[in-house]
């Protein structure tokens, strides 16, 4: 029946009319068959038909569709919707013509309801019901065709289906398919699929294999009838839908209409055993199958990649690398930039690896990857030259994922090159970013190189308290630390040694060279360069030392060349030969830049570059030295590689100063 | 029957009667009078970001006001002011459903400064105020480390930050690498590193259900497929679906998976109380509808006259506790609009808020609600 619910408005309005009516007289008049039918299609109002109970027959009996009527007036003014002139035309037949009934056909409900149809077409179901009530208000008496009530009250059921099934209320969807076997059919795909969805859902198997063979036997077009196996692959899975394939067709060209969709089945079938525990075997067929399709002509580069994925698995290196340069040349973007750049690796091909990582560092991913391939490399203990451009693309990515490990890698590279200042800057950053006991202590180290106490001592404190097991380390003069390394420990202790210098007395030699070390602890250059002085009449060692120690002192004092004229003769061991070169052509180089020398400054520091990579300092003088010999775009080079490395005050300075215009100079 | 009794025309009037009245009821519905309807479709899933989905600001601004320090440390201030990962978790994600960069960068800051020190990738734990150390515990939390690693990937997309996209994923890795084990039931996510797998204790693995912070598990589904986060959230649902077979039909604090049965863990008083809380938080903020899993807690909770919830006793089934404060009441409701598509009440809208745990777990039902059935709001 057409109810659906109960309201309890409509029940009391039944009551009501119910009351009403049996208070009425009655009648025992036999129209039971003209009664009916008229009542049934609502036609006449409750007024109407009392009143034609009501009157008596003038005439003889009249049937219907008796030619002696005319029933000309009455159509006319039905056309035209007018009820009330309607209503007096009938009642006007009826007594000239007992026995006659109104047309069936008067209202053409046919015609009358296209405007309704017209909606329901256009599924626009709210505007639908709206003009029917317009229209109930506005025509006493019409009702729509029990053709529409029906096919609305399908379509909303219709629209709560998808909505259950939207929601995955599986159950709700089996029970609104209960409600009205007919939404089931061949000509409903979409309905069909979903009931078959929520049966499959809820595990009936055979039911739902049942609705989508119905789909397929009523499928129109090649697209429905994959559409249907898809959807049947999708809720049940391939073992389940497996024998919808039986009926598949095979076209013209000898190939099946569901090939592609067994190549679906193949792709997924691979992406689980991609995803599933390792040792599982491998789906052959599966990867036959995908495998042809994705070395077609026309074959996908996801596909090709995936395939690269699982040679990757297995370990097939080779194959699996010419499949993911099948992939990125077709476009398959990052993701096969990652499978290629691990199966480089994979083979030993680090600089390959690395070089193709490069490319796609845009993507998070491979950003990722190149960070931690690269980590290594940095912090090997002899890892020789590696290319600069490398380092600033790991120092870069490093910053714009904030990197903890890239941190401290770089502070380690940094400290080894003796670049303090920049390792202090890149273990903070690792501090922030991913703290460890390891960062910790190259924080501690580089601010111990850069000579700089107070935050050595606050940083200390923080740092041992989160990581107790923390090593040692005193905070001492850093030339101080570099001989402690390789010379004689002092023998008497520096207050003891001092009190007896400040007597004038000279003592042994060894003793004149502790008192060196000390005034050099104390920042007494000058006097520590005396010192040296008289421990150099001692013999070998001692005397070597005390040249060393004397050679530092002129630096220290700002001797450049008293400093070199000793390490020169001095019998100093090579390596401290060459490090007082080093200092020596430092402090030359940096006369001649504050004597506006450019040209001599670069080359003095070209010649300390030989021996010693530059650190930032001094790479910042030979930038600004370009800058000033007119070399600008060496100069914007070397102050991006600086910036690059570590953008600090000093380097945004020096791009400012060399770069184009846009960097802010007028 | 009145219509059998009456004579022929009577009878006729009266079916005229009963067909017309039945026209107009037909009339009536069709002209969309309508009554009241159950609980209408989900949100699909990919449509709805967290981003900006609490829907009451006021709220972020109280939360973060008072459980926020300037260096972004999230204080838990029942428990004595300690910070835990899964504080630092919650207030990423509520950073990040009301839109707020700024504090997000600032708890995310503190969080791997001080919480993220484990060689593994995961978060020590726990924080205490006062003299070093702070982190006294070096074990991680594994619930904490999915809530860091989801607000760190949703925030990483939705704000373009591959910084933030790039360390959600390293979490999410270690996740899996380091607190997803093999069970009877399917890959099961540890409580913890140390102390809960086998060969720690006699009844391992141990498992906690609410750690299966089920729309995370979606999303890590979503964004690193290479591993099976799928099976994850499975697992989960399996041991749920076995505590309904219960009396109570309620999952407990802690469950053993010890022989492929899911019992309460010795040593851990057998209840449902304010961890296992948030079970019916997670499922009822995922998509799809699940009437059976949410049932029991429906029954439990919105029993005539009104919402009841207390810590069960999960061997007698009696309730030992109370739970009053609005921020329980928040999940109850949640469950209500999810089953039948209650309205969510205006009283547990409000902006202020008072302690730490009930404050979260309201605003969380308040995202959930507002991302997942929006019809309730």
């Amino acid at each position: 029946m057409l109810v659906t619910r109960r309201s309890p408005l409509a029940v009391a309005l039944l009551a009501s009319v119910t009351l009403a009516l049996l208070a009425a007289p009655v009648r025992a008049d036999d129209r039971a068959a003209w009664t009916n039918a008229t009542l049934d299609a609502g036609r006449m109002t409750r007024d109407d038909t009392d009143r034609a109970f009501a009157q008596t027959p003038v005439d003889g009996p009249a049937v219907a569709g008796d030619a002696r009527v005319d029933e000309s007036a009455l159509r006319y003014y039905a056309s035209q919707h007018a009820t009330a002139r309607v209503d007096a035309e009938i009642r006007r037949l009826r007594t000239l013509y007992p026995g006659w009934e109104p047309p069936a056909d008067l209202y053409r409900p046919a015609a009358d309801e296209q405007a309704l149809w017209d909606l329901y077409g256009k599924d626009q179901i709210d505007q639908l019901k709206l003009e029917i009530e317009r229209r109930t208000a506005r025509q006493p008496g019409w009702r729509p065709s029990k053709d529409m009530v029906e096919k609305l009250r399908r379509k909303e059921l219709r629209i709560e289906l998808i909505k259950a099934s939207d929601a995955a209320d599986w159950a709700k969807v089996q029970t609104i398919a209960e409600r009205d076997p007919l939404l089931v059919g061949a000509d409903d795909l979409e309905v069909t699929w979903r009931i078959a969805e929520a049966a499959a859902k809820s595990g009936a198997r055979d039911r739902a294999m049942e609705l989508y063979r119905l789909a397929l036997t009523g499928a129109k077009t090649a697209e429905e009838r994959s559409g249907t196996v898809r959807k049947a692959l999708a809720a049940m899975g391939a073992a389940a839908a497996g024998p919808l394939f039986a009926d598949e067709r095979i076209g013209p060209d000898g190939k099946g209409e569901f090939e592609s969709l067994r190549v679906d089945v193949s792709r997924a079938a691979l992406g689980d055993w991609l995803k599933g525990d390792a040792g599982r075997p491998l789906p052959q067929a599966d990867f036959d199958r995908l495998s042809k399709a994705a070395s077609a002509a026309d074959g996908s580069a996801d596909d090709a990649a995936l395939i690269g994925w699982v040679e990757h698995r297995r370990k097939a290196l080779p194959s699996a690398q010419k499949w993911f340069d099948l992939a990125a040349g077709r476009g398959a973007g990052a993701k096969a930039v990652l499978g290629g750049v691990l199966t480089r690796e994979a083979a030993g091909r680090h600089g390959d690896a690395l070089a193709l990582a490069m490319t796609a560092t845009d993507d998070t991913e491979v950003a990722s990857l190149f960070l931690d391939l690269m980590a290594g490399d940095l912090t090997r203990p002899k890892h020789g030259e590696i290319p600069a451009d490398r380092v600033a693309r790991f120092a870069e990515i490093a910053e714009k994922l904030e990197s903890g490990d890239a941190a401290q890698a770089l502070g380690w590279y940094a400290h080894e090159a003796r670049q303090s200042r920049a390792a202090a800057a890149w273990f903070a950053k690792a501090m922030a970013w991913r703290p460890s006991e390891k960062s910790a202590e190259g924080h501690l180290l580089a601010l111990k190189a850069l000579g700089d106490r107070q935050e050595f001592a606050r940083l200390e404190t923080d740092y041992r308290g989160r990581f107790p097991s923390l090593p040692q380390l005193r905070f001492e003069d850093p030339v101080r630390r570099v001989v402690g390394k390789s010379g004689p420990a002092p023998q008497r202790s520096c207050s003891a040694l001092l009190a007896v210098h400040a007597l004038g007395r000279t003592g042994s030699a060894s003793d004149a060279l502790a008192t060196g070390w000390c005034l050099m602890e104390m920042q007494r250059a000058e006097e520590a360069a005396v010192a040296f002085e008289a421990a150099r009449r001692g013999e070998g060692a001692t005397a070597a030392e005390a040249a060393y120690g004397q050679s530092l002192a002129h630096l220290r004092s700002g001797r450049t060349g008293d400093a070199a004229r000793v390490a020169a003769a001095g019998g100093l061991t090579p390596a401290r030969r060459e490090e007082i070169g080093r200092i020596v052509l430092a402090q030359q180089a940096i006369a001649l830049f504050d004597g506006k020398n450019w040209s001599a400054a670069i080359e003095t520091l070209d010649r300390r570059k030989a021996h010693v990579p530059e650190s930032r300092d001094l790479m910042a003088m030979r930038a600004w030295s370009l800058y000033h010999l007119g070399r600008r775009s060496e100069a914007f080079d070397l102050f991006t590689l600086l910036d690059r490395q570590l953008s600090t005050r000093e380097s945004r300075a020096g791009l400012a100063a060399t770069g184009p215009v846009p960097y802010g100079r007028s | 029957m009145i219509v059998l009794s009456l004579a022929r025309p009577h009878r006729l009037r009266l079916l005229f009667v009963v067909l017309t009245g039945i026209g107009l009821l037909v009339a009536a519905n069709l002209v969309g009078r309508s009554l009241p309807t159950r609980a209408v479709a989900a949100a699909r899933p990919a449509d709805v970001s967290l981003r900006g989905s609490l829907p009451v600001p006021g709220l972020w601004a109280a939360w973060s006001a008072r459980f926020v320090t300037p260096e972004g440390r999230v204080v838990d201030d029942v428990n004595g002011g300690i910070s835990h990962s899964e504080s630092q978790g919650y207030g990423l994600v509520l950073a990040l459903a009301a839109d707020d960069p700024t504090t997000f960068r600032r708890i995310w800051a503190w969080t791997r400064a001080n919480l993220y020190v484990r060689p593994d990738g995961l978060a020590s734990w726990r924080w205490q105020p006062g003299p070093a150390p702070n982190v006294r515990d070096p074990n991680n939390a594994t619930d904490g480390d999915i809530l860091v690693a989801w607000a760190l990937g949703v925030a990483g997309e939705a704000w373009s930050d591959p910084a933030l996209t790039a360390a959600g994923r390293r979490i999410g890795r270690a996740v899996w690498d380091a607190a997803v084990v093999t069970t009877a039931l399917g890959p099961a996510l540890l409580p913890a590193v140390d102390g809960f797998g086998t060969g720690s204790r006699r009844d391992a693995p141990v498992v906690n259900p609410s750690y299966w912070v089920f729309p995370a598990l979606a999303e890590f589904e979503r964004a690193m497929p290479e591993h099976d986060w799928a099976a994850v959230a499975a697992t989960g649902a399996e041991i749920l679906a076995a505590t309904r077979k219960s009396a109570t039909g309620l999952p407990p604090e802690w469950a053993s998976l010890a022989g492929g049965n899911v019992t309460p863990a010795d040593g851990f008083p057998p209840v449902f109380g304010y961890n296992a809380l948030r079970v019916p938080l997670y499922l009822a903020w995922t998509s799809g509808v699940r009437r059976d899993a949410l049932a029991p807690f429906m029954a439990r909770w919105n029993a005539e006259g009104g919402t009841r919830m207390a810590v069960v006793d999960l061997k007698s089934g009696r309730d030992v506790e109370p739970l009053v404060d609005d921020g329980y009441r928040a999940v109850a409701a949640l469950v209500a609009c999810s089953l039948e598509g209650t309205r969510f009440p205006d009283a547990l809208r409000a902006a202020e808020v008072d302690h730490y745990y009930p404050a979260t777990l309201r605003a969380l039902a308040l995202i959930a609600v507002n991302t997942r059935h929006p019809t309730c709001w």
